[in-house]
């Protein structure tokens, strides 16, 4: 719970910075709610192992 | 006759041409009637060219012989990102409603030059960034199957108006199923080309590592010819691959010859039954034709959407960076979206940049054993507009599950109609090829329609 707590007060914050203003509380609710859930991803992906790949590279030849 | 000319191929409208059947002028004015009568409903179109496409159409008729290109004279709906002179891009936005473009976008470009008649810019959701196709900043696009139904997104403006007749071809974009989606929810044929091969010179980005430009018709034949004229190298389009001249000539192949994968894990997990049947009618199809068609699992497909999303949101802020500060002119759903991206450090995208390669290289080496993959388009049903306005339903969530993959991976991929469901909603095909092997997947899919019927079933307009 605690976690949480923070979690939101940390996207207050960054609402904040970037001079985002959200009309109600529904609105920074389901703006909260999809950062929760990229969050979420985040830390999956962070979690592989891709230390041998270039970013976004789209053609391999794997017959090499 | 002119009843018949809205849903008309591009080799259909070309030989009544050529014949004198009809004339450009005839064939334009019944299609602007048709807007003028039917757009209300279906809020296809945003902004109408009626005064400009006459222009256009003076020259096309005095062009169109045996020698001219086939998209003369054909009718065009442009999606809202796309730029034409002296007209506003307005992305479906408040933020761009006085947007007025200084030039012509490259595909804008190549469709004047090739004589075709660009009738409006197409409905969308806002910036693009959605996809059940609803848009509060603009008037409501309804499904033509149903118009208490979404039409999907965000290319929505664009299916509906194909699906409708209201125009022969429409130009979509695709950054995580953006044409593929709204082509399936509204029973017409939608192509993502392989990524680079079309030039987004003059279109809005909403991802740059993920955007792709394709066309939406009635048909994969109708795509090839699109695509014979929109595709190609631009040298300012950073993006851009070099691709050969003979790139979308005919290639003969044997179904013999063609190794068909159905992944079995991902793709068929949590969908909605009567889509599964479906897809697996169009599957067994596809090995009465004498294709190879193979089950297969791919394990690592699961991780795609969140690599896709993982890379897309940072990029659409930072594209938003300039404009979120006006926060109050964007729509709640796409402001709610978007936001959720706030936060990501570098090292977190590139993280997601890196493991896009992963992926993609495991692709390429499941690819290696085969030339398509076949999947359904989209895993639930068509939801109702009254039922979408949160950007959180499951169908939000979940609609762009099987497309978003291919956007990661930059493969063609197609999606075609393969069939209705018990509520008279079309259900949506997906082929995906390897990479720069796009003649073929519009190949495989034209012989698919060759086959079957479901791309000639019109809604009840």
């Amino acid at each position: 719970m605690k976690k949480d707590i923070t979690t939101k007060e940390y996207f207050k914050k960054l609402l904040e910075d970037k001079n985002i203003k959200l009309s109600s509380d529904e609105d920074f609710e389901q703006s909260y709610l999809s950062y929760r859930n990229f969050r979420e991803s985040y830390s999956n992906l962070l979690e592989e192992d891709f230390s041998e790949f270039e970013p976004r590279q789209r053609i391999f030849d794997v017959n090499e | 006759m002119n009843n018949e000319i809205f849903y008309k191929s591009i080799n259909e409208l070309n030989k009544l041409y050529i014949d004198k059947e009809i004339s450009v002028m005839e064939a334009r004015d019944s299609f602007i009637k048709r807007i003028n009568k039917i757009n209300s409903t279906y809020n296809a179109y945003l902004e109408i060219f009626d005064d400009e496409s006459i222009l256009d159409l003076k020259k096309a008729e005095n062009i169109i012989d045996n020698n001219s290109s086939k998209l003369a004279g054909v009718f065009i709906g442009l999606k809202d990102l796309v730029d034409v002179k002296d007209k506003v891009t307005s992305a479906g936005s408040m933020i761009l409603s006085k947007n007025i473009a200084k030039k012509d976008s490259k595909i804008t470009k190549d469709f004047k030059k090739n004589n075709s008649i660009i009738l409006g810019k197409t409905n969308l959701v806002e910036f693009a960034f959605g996809t059940l196709g609803i848009n509060s900043n603009t008037p409501t696009c309804r499904n033509p199957w149903n118009i208490e139904s979404v039409p999907g997104g965000s290319s929505s403006g664009s299916a509906v108006a194909v699906s409708a007749g209201m125009c022969t071809v429409a130009i979509g974009t695709d950054t995580g199923g953006s044409i593929r989606m709204p082509a399936s929810l509204c029973g017409i044929t939608g192509f993502k080309p392989s990524y680079g091969v079309v030039s987004r010179r003059g279109v809005l980005d909403l991802s740059w590592s993920m955007d792709h430009v394709g066309p939406m018709a009635r048909s994969a034949e109708d795509c090839l010819e699109v695509m014979k004229i929109i595709s190609g190298f631009d040298i300012n389009d950073k993006y851009s691959y070099k691709i050969s001249n003979n790139f979308f000539d005919e290639q003969k192949f044997k179904r013999e010859n063609i190794r068909i994968a159905v992944p079995t894990n991902y793709f068929f997990e949590d969908i909605d039954l009567e889509i599964k049947n479906s897809i697996i009618a169009a599957a067994d199809k596809f090995s009465n034709l004498g294709y190879q068609v193979d089950e297969i699992q791919i394990p690592f497909v699961e991780d795609g959407r969140k690599i896709n999303v993982g890379v897309l949101l940072p990029e659409a802020l930072s594209i938003h960076e300039k404009y979120l500060h006006q926060s109050e002119k964007y729509s709640k759903t796409v402001k709610n979206r978007m936001l959720g991206g706030l936060g990501v450090s570098s090292e977190e995208y590139l993280a997601a940049s890196r493991n896009m390669s992963k992926f993609n290289y495991q692709m390429t080496n499941v690819m290696n054993d085969y030339d398509i993959l076949l999947t359904p388009t989209v895993p639930v049903r068509t939801p109702l507009i009254k039922n979408s306005e949160s950007p959180n339903t499951i169908e939000a969530n979940s609609m762009g599950k099987f497309t978003g993959v291919f956007n990661l991976t930059g493969q063609p991929s197609i999606s075609v109609p393969a069939g209705l469901n018990s509520e008279n909603m079309p259900i949506g095909l997906m082929l995906s090829g390897k990479i720069m092997d796009d003649r073929k997947v519009l190949d495989i899919a034209i012989d698919y329609q060759n086959n079957t019927e479901f791309h000639k079933l019109l809604p009840n307009i």
